[in-house]
């Protein structure tokens, strides 16, 4: 039986008293797109943050290649986060620095590599991704597409083994939503990494997702690939995937 | 914190931040120290005026200036024009996630946005006190001489015999552990912005983390010139 690349067991966290992780189990296979699926302010987001650290669980364990997440020391932090990059939902792009810069960042400071191969990589990840031309241009000056590419260009620049996405077609037109997906899925298979991708838009996201979690109510309420989910009898995720029971009141208002 | 004096300590950024936080501070120094030093010579004359001893006004003018005047306004005035823009700038890098996605490519924020911003503060506002003093002393010569009347030769002897070595150094000691203080609290308050008690994230939490930079940095400024001048004394 294949090992998860990336566990949870029995995770829980709080922020006083709103406890958005009641005890989630997840298992994450390497080289697949797990999509993480669930109502706004269910704890998507914190879930991924508890994968490069930018949070840490009140109790359980996380464990990432046999690793336990919460044990690792200072060098193997390091070690880890050289392994995975994270792409926020608002692209947290450096308004002060333009697209080259912003891009090479991960390289010149967290990888110290040279001036010279930093160049060399930061533009063939630019060619692949179609957005040569625009290294002197910033932030403020792209399209919300562009931006994106911007964004994954600067994630997939370090050549990472992971990549955490964080609704990452937010705010974009359904054309733009689509070349999203298909962006991630065509460089997933390109370069191979496991990629974690928490998301709303359903079925669409079903397409590129090879397991699907949803979570709900601080717990994993379902694991499978993206037929087991659609053909789920769960209440829970049936409602949630036809857009049912969110909220009886409104819901039956309407 | 002890990552801030860990090198790399990019050079590009740390020019960068002497240029915005010295050379652009240079016009409103000029103004502040010219008008402080034309303030201290009109007063400083009509004070000395009544005991006959308006020919010291060159002295005083000079020490009030080099000791306490010069490391101070500059810092205030420094943190007013630069400080705030640290915090401000470093509140909105917190809540759009900027210093988040610091940490995600294993880059210590604090190292990448505090270091350049003091090592710049310690180059810069030694300069600028100098500045401010040596135009500050120029402004009482303009309204002691040009305007009361005292000799320019008594007034530039009077600045010449009674400043020491010890006055100037004192001032300097006092400019740089004010640059370490208000870059110190500047670039804290905006990085902590999300934990601010007074409504952390937004538009609402940077102006606050921003006024409370301010403010703190004035303070501190004050409380550290009266702890200095006492041991220097």
């Amino acid at each position: 039986m294949v090992k998860p690349f990336i566990e949870f067991k029995d995770v829980r966290k709080s922020f006083g008293s709103n406890h958005v992780m009641r005890g989630v189990n997840l298992s994450i296979y390497e080289g697949e797109i797990t999509v993480v699926i669930g109502k706004s302010g269910c704890g998507k987001s914190v879930l991924l943050k508890h994968i490069i650290g930018l949070e840490a669980q009140d109790s359980g364990s996380i464990i990432m290649g046999g690793e336990e997440l919460s044990a690792m020391d200072r060098h193997s932090i390091r070690r880890f986060r050289n392994k995975t990059s994270y792409m926020f939902q608002d692209n947290a792009l450096f308004d002060s620095l333009n697209v080259f810069e912003n891009i090479a960042l991960p390289l010149t400071e967290g990888l110290a590599l040279s001036r010279r191969e930093t160049r060399e990589r930061v533009l063939a990840r630019m060619e692949q991704l179609e957005i040569s031309g625009i290294e002197g241009r910033y932030p403020a000056e792209l399209s919300g597409g562009m931006k994106k590419r911007v964004a994954l260009a600067r994630a997939l620049v370090t050549e990472p083994d992971v990549v955490l996405f964080d609704e990452p077609t937010t705010g974009l037109d359904p054309v733009r939503k689509n070349a999203v997906h298909g962006m991630i899925q065509e460089y997933q298979q390109r370069f191979g990494f496991t990629a974690v991708v928490v998301s709303h838009e359903i079925p669409g996201i079903f397409k590129i997702a090879q397991r699907v979690a949803m979570i709900d109510r601080g717990k994993i309420i379902f694991q499978g690939s993206p037929d087991e989910i659609l053909g789920s009898n769960l209440e829970e995720v049936s409602s949630f995937i036809n857009g049912r029971g969110v909220d009886e009141e409104w819901t039956s208002k309407g | 914190m002890t990552q801030i004096f860990i090198p790399p300590f990019q050079l590009s950024k740390i020019i960068e931040h002497v240029w915005f936080i010295g050379m652009r501070s240079m016009v409103v120094i000029l103004l502040t120290g010219l008008f402080t030093g034309m303030v201290l010579g009109l007063q400083g004359y009509y004070t000395l005026v009544r005991f006959g001893s308006e020919g010291m006004l060159g002295s005083a003018v000079a020490l009030t200036l080099i000791r306490e005047l010069g490391p101070v306004l500059t810092a205030i005035m420094v943190t007013a024009r630069a400080g705030s823009a640290m915090a401000a700038e470093i509140g909105v890098m917190r809540i759009s996630q900027q210093i988040d996605a610091l940490d995600t490519m294993n880059i210590n924020p604090v190292r990448y946005l505090f270091t350049p911003r003091i090592i710049a503060a310690v180059i810069s506002f030694p300069l600028l006190t100098a500045l401010f003093d040596l135009i500050g002393i120029f402004g009482g010569y303009l309204t002691g001489s040009l305007l009361l009347g005292i000799n320019p030769a008594i007034y530039i002897y009077r600045v010449k015999e009674s400043v020491l070595m010890t006055d100037v150094t004192g001032g300097f000691v006092k400019a740089l552990v004010f640059s370490l203080v208000v870059t110190t609290v500047c670039c804290s308050r905006g990085y902590f912005t999300h934990l601010n008690p007074q409504g952390g994230f937004g538009a609402k939490g940077v102006s606050s983390s921003t006024t409370t930079a301010v403010v703190n940095s004035c303070v501190l400024v004050l409380v550290c010139d009266y702890i200095i001048t006492y041991l220097l004394l």
